[in-house]
């Protein structure tokens, strides 16, 4: 009997995990389309299960002279995922939460610099969910 | 949104990380990875905008293919020949865009991932090999595609391979045209920034076929991390209509010919342990 529980619980596990990288993986396309034939991918996608108020980061470094696009994106329409753009200092460099919650956005750097890029779900909108981010260059 | 004043930083600016998947303040890194590792197509670009002459000797051969037995190797060399064939775009070579093309697709198919990623996107990169913008394009969505394929299937290690790959043959043709060349000089000393993070993915990566590399390869992180830089803020200029944002701050990395000329040597030594 507990092995049939345990190979329930794994199979579960294991459904839920399809699940969750299935519903990750239809966002990451969803979110790819604002990355437009002008702009070049950097050839990742960023991605994190997320819950409430969870915030979830990573730091990339811009180069000088680019232009960059960065599209985030949480369940297949717009406007779901709160991002910022914050430098080492923790300055806060841009928050699409004072636009709209924008899709996207372009940066275009004047100096190369290493930077947080933080996200969360926004709450009115979702209570959990995938995030997704990903970016691009132009060419 | 920010303040209008400005702050300057001296000395060393690495980043704070955290290691673990979760951080005190709950904060969640991105599947519990640190990892943006910047593009090698943006070196690649680089050396084109610098009318920087083709050399033969910089990338690696075809014929070392052979060599390459298992999947660390595979994955870590796929990344090389990747960032080679975004150099060799620039140069309107023909067949030798089609000979690395090649290669990718093959190593790509040894590891299980040419035949889950977009057959239109691979058959198109295949007939566009004569055009660079086509190959840079299409190129970065082979390896977008790779890496999402393999994050969603377990794979995540060999994803972290191909992008070191990456990092090291960006940093190989950068320092070759350091010496005469500031841009590339200073797009060398920026890999600073990218070095912590790379040394965070090299120490979680266990597999014995990496063993060889990862110590070369985290003594160089340390070398770059250790570059002396500086940062100043300045406030950011929002263009809401245009949804552009022009980043102002101000910051340098400082490579004296010294750290230039150990930097190289070092990037060899990696290098040379991942396509040998």
């Amino acid at each position: 009997m507990k092995l049939r529980i345990s190979f329930l619980l794994t199979g579960l596990t294991v459904l839920l995990n399809n699940s969750s990288q299935a519903q990750c993986d239809s966002i990451a396309d969803y979110c790819q389309r604002h990355i437009t034939s002008e702009y070049i991918s950097d050839g990742q996608t960023y991605r994190a299960l997320l819950s409430g108020d969870d915030a979830a980061e990573f730091h990339t470094t811009l180069f000088k002279g680019n232009t960059y696009r960065v599209a985030a994106c949480s369940g297949n329409s717009d406007n779901n995922l709160i991002f910022k753009i914050v430098d080492q200092d923790k300055n806060i460099l841009f928050s699409n939460a004072d636009y709209s919650t924008a899709a996207f956005w372009d940066f275009h750097i004047e100096n190369t610099m290493s930077v947080t890029i933080e996200s969360m779900l926004d709450s009115n909108k979702s209570d959990s969910g995938c995030a997704v981010i990903v970016i691009g260059f132009r060419k | 949104m920010q303040s209008c004043e400005e702050k300057t930083a001296s000395k060393p600016t690495t980043p704070s990380m955290d290691t673990t998947g979760v951080s005190t303040s709950g904060t969640i890194k991105f599947e519990g990875e640190i990892i943006s590792v910047p593009s090698p197509i943006q070196v690649a670009t680089l050396i084109q905008k610098n009318n920087i002459p083709f050399k033969q000797e910089l990338v690696n051969s075809v014929q070392n293919k052979t060599k390459y037995l298992n999947e660390t190797k595979k994955a870590l060399n796929l990344g090389i020949y990747g960032a080679d064939l975004a150099y060799i775009s620039n140069y309107n070579l023909g067949q030798i865009n089609n000979d690395y093309f090649d290669l990718m697709a093959g190593i790509s198919a040894d590891l299980s991932i040419l035949e889950n990623i977009d057959k239109k996107m691979v058959n198109k990169l295949n007939s566009n090999l004569n055009n660079r913008d086509s190959i840079l394009s299409l190129s970065s969505e082979f390896f977008r595609m790779a890496d999402r394929y393999l994050k969603s299937n377990e794979r995540t290690h060999l994803s972290n391979y191909i992008l070191i790959g990456g990092w090291v043959e960006s940093l190989h043709l950068a320092s070759d045209g350091s010496l005469n060349n500031d841009e590339l000089r200073g797009r060398l000393g920026e890999q600073k920034y990218s070095a912590e993070s790379i040394k965070n993915l090299a120490n979680r990566m266990e597999d014995p076929a990496f063993a060889t590399i990862k110590p070369a390869l985290i003594q160089l992180c340390d070398m770059l991390s250790q570059l002396e830089s500086t940062y100043t803020y300045r406030k950011p200029i929002n263009d809401q209509r245009e949804k552009i944002t022009f980043i102002l701050s101000q910051s340098s990395v400082i490579l004296s010919n010294e750290e230039l000329s150990q930097i190289s040597e070092q990037i060899k030594i990696v290098r040379n342990a991942i396509i040998e």
